[in-house]
């Protein structure tokens, strides 16, 4: 059975050796949709995102992905599957070239066996003069836009972006957005995107998962996800 | 006449020299300098491939035949200690350090009991030729060729293949490594198993010049971690080059005037001066040039 959902999560728990962070979270997202999930500092977010790509253990519940429980495989076998993953962090190869780093992204989509960096070159020019220079060189917000490239660049089905905004300039946030949004409606790339900036939580969600203690506390459609005072109470310490 | 042979003669000393630390270091080069494993077995290991290589010269293979099973069976048991035993001590360098020791009193000591104290030696292959009143050994300039084309070979296996890309990666960043689709498990077992069967393949090589004892490994220790450690992390292969270009080129002049052992002590001290001036190593250095240029483009 393989109907519209390319992701489900079902009583998600799972966390570190002090305890579980996800106690029960659920979330279900189809092909094509671009998903946020939000919530304050510590409430669980990039555990829930480690979780998906297989770095953190599933202790209960189940992951299915393109209809398939993924909950027991390691993130490697995850990634082939077709799933990007940008970490908090960006997770750039310091002592690796521009090149090297892009030439990673190309083992995500197994069944995809051409990466093509050109899309990713039109949107964030600086990367295809840059080639040689070596990524932990490069500024946070150049890293940011070469994570991103890395992920995209061999065509994944999901794409899992934690905090791309995380100590990036306004600009290149908004060309990371637009580069998302570009990819979502030309290719159907489905995205589920961890947040805290409102501007780019508006630009590219269609809608959004409330996170809060490990759960799930509200959902926002489209039309509470552009009310800004309204999320903004969900963010706010 | 007499300067031109004198001229072939320092060279010549440079490049054994500079030829016996790569060779030294070839397996640590990967052990340590990649994955951060102080390999405190790495002596044992060039041992049991000297081991290697005289049974089988013993049972009539060929020598260079030879050379190529001590790699396979070398690097075969780092394979197995690889997975029983070193992948539990990743990211704990002193645990490593512990159990790495473990491992080379258990290969040196269960050497000596399965094959006594001495093992026959390997008559020198190749002659001798003469450069004026100078004579030069055709198998140290084999060796000289092998350490070059190896260490080519060992660059062009991490910078041009897959496999290369997937092992800095994990090297750098495993967690990363594997949420881009790298099973780092294997490309754990593979790097350290090509570690190994490199001290084997090096152990081979130098049997020829050594006597085949249970404790011969000890001699090639202290060169290893030096041309590793001068070198630095920040590029290991370039790094083991330059270092081990560094260092000979001290140690040839003085050791060729003042004799071998003061050759020596001015290798010692030139790499605690290369460390203090460059504690990041040689490659460090190299690294720092070559980022400026690719950020001037």
């Amino acid at each position: 059975m393989m109907g519209t959902e390319l992701l489900t999560a079902t009583g998600l728990r799972s966390g570190y050796s002090i305890g579980d962070v996800l106690q029960g979270f659920d979330l279900s997202i189809d092909r094509g949709e671009v998903v946020s999930v939000l919530g304050r500092n510590g409430v669980g977010k990039t555990t829930l995102m480690k979780t998906l790509i297989g770095l953190l253990p599933t202790r209960a519940g189940n992951i299915r992905y393109q209809g398939e429980d993924i909950s027991a495989l390691p993130a490697d076998r995850r990634a082939r599957r077709g799933i990007g993953y940008v970490p908090q962090g960006r997770g750039i190869f310091p002592q690796m070239t521009v090149r090297d780093n892009l030439r990673m992204g190309g083992f995500i989509n197994r069944d995809q066996q051409t990466p093509d960096p050109e899309v990713a070159f039109s949107f964030f020019p600086f990367l295809r003069d840059r080639q040689r220079q070596r990524g932990g060189t490069l500024s946070g917000g150049q890293q940011a836009m070469l994570a991103i490239a890395r992920a995209l660049i061999n065509a994944p089905d999901l794409l899992l972006l934690d905090e791309p905004s995380d100590g990036v300039q306004p600009s290149i946030v908004q060309d990371i957005g637009a580069f998302v949004r570009e990819l979502n409606q030309s290719r159907q790339l489905t995205v589920l995107i961890v947040e805290q900036n409102i501007d780019l939580i508006q630009t590219v969600a269609q809608r959004a998962y409330v996170l809060d203690k490990g759960r799930v506390v509200a959902d926002l459609d489209r039309e509470r996800l552009m009310d800004t005072e309204h999320v903004a109470t969900y963010l706010a310490v | 006449m007499e300067e031109f042979s004198l001229v072939i003669s320092v060279a010549y000393q440079f490049g054994t020299n500079a030829a016996f630390l790569l060779l030294c270091a070839l397996g640590l080069i990967v052990i340590l300098g990649m994955m951060n494993i102080i390999n405190l077995a790495h002596g044992e290991l060039m041992m049991m491939g000297a081991y290697t290589a005289s049974l089988s010269y013993q049972a009539g293979l060929p020598f260079p035949l030879c050379v190529a099973v001590s790699f396979l069976v070398v690097g075969f048991v780092g394979a197995v200690f690889e997975r029983l035993v070193v992948r539990r001590f990743y990211g704990r360098e002193l645990s490593a350090l512990v159990v790495t020791w473990g491992i080379s009193l258990l290969l040196s000591q269960g050497t000596l009991m399965v094959f006594g104290p001495f093992l026959p030696s390997i008559p020198i292959p190749g002659g001798s030729l003469d450069v004026g009143a100078y004579s030069l050994s055709v198998y140290w300039l084999i060796l000289i060729a092998v350490s070059i084309a190896v260490v080519v070979a060992l660059a062009w296996l991490y910078n041009r293949t897959t496999f290369g890309l997937h092992a800095r990666a994990t090297m750098q960043d495993a967690a990363m490594a594997r949420a881009l689709g790298v099973n780092t498990g294997r490309i754990y077992m593979l790097t350290f198993s090509l570690g190994a069967g490199l001290a084997g393949f090096s152990g081979a090589l130098l049997a020829p010049t050594a006597s085949i004892m249970p404790f011969m490994g000890q001699q090639f220790v202290a060169p290893a971690f030096i041309t590793v450690v001068v070198g630095g992390a920040a590029n290991v292969i370039a790094g083991a080059v330059g270092s081990s270009v560094l260092l000979s080129l001290v140690r040839t002049p003085v050791g060729f005037y003042l004799g071998a052992f003061l050759g020596l002590v001015a290798l010692l001290l030139a790499a605690l001066i290369i460390i203090r001036l460059m504690p990041n190593g040689v490659s460090a250095a190299l690294q720092r040039w070559s980022d400026r240029r690719a950020q001037s483009h």
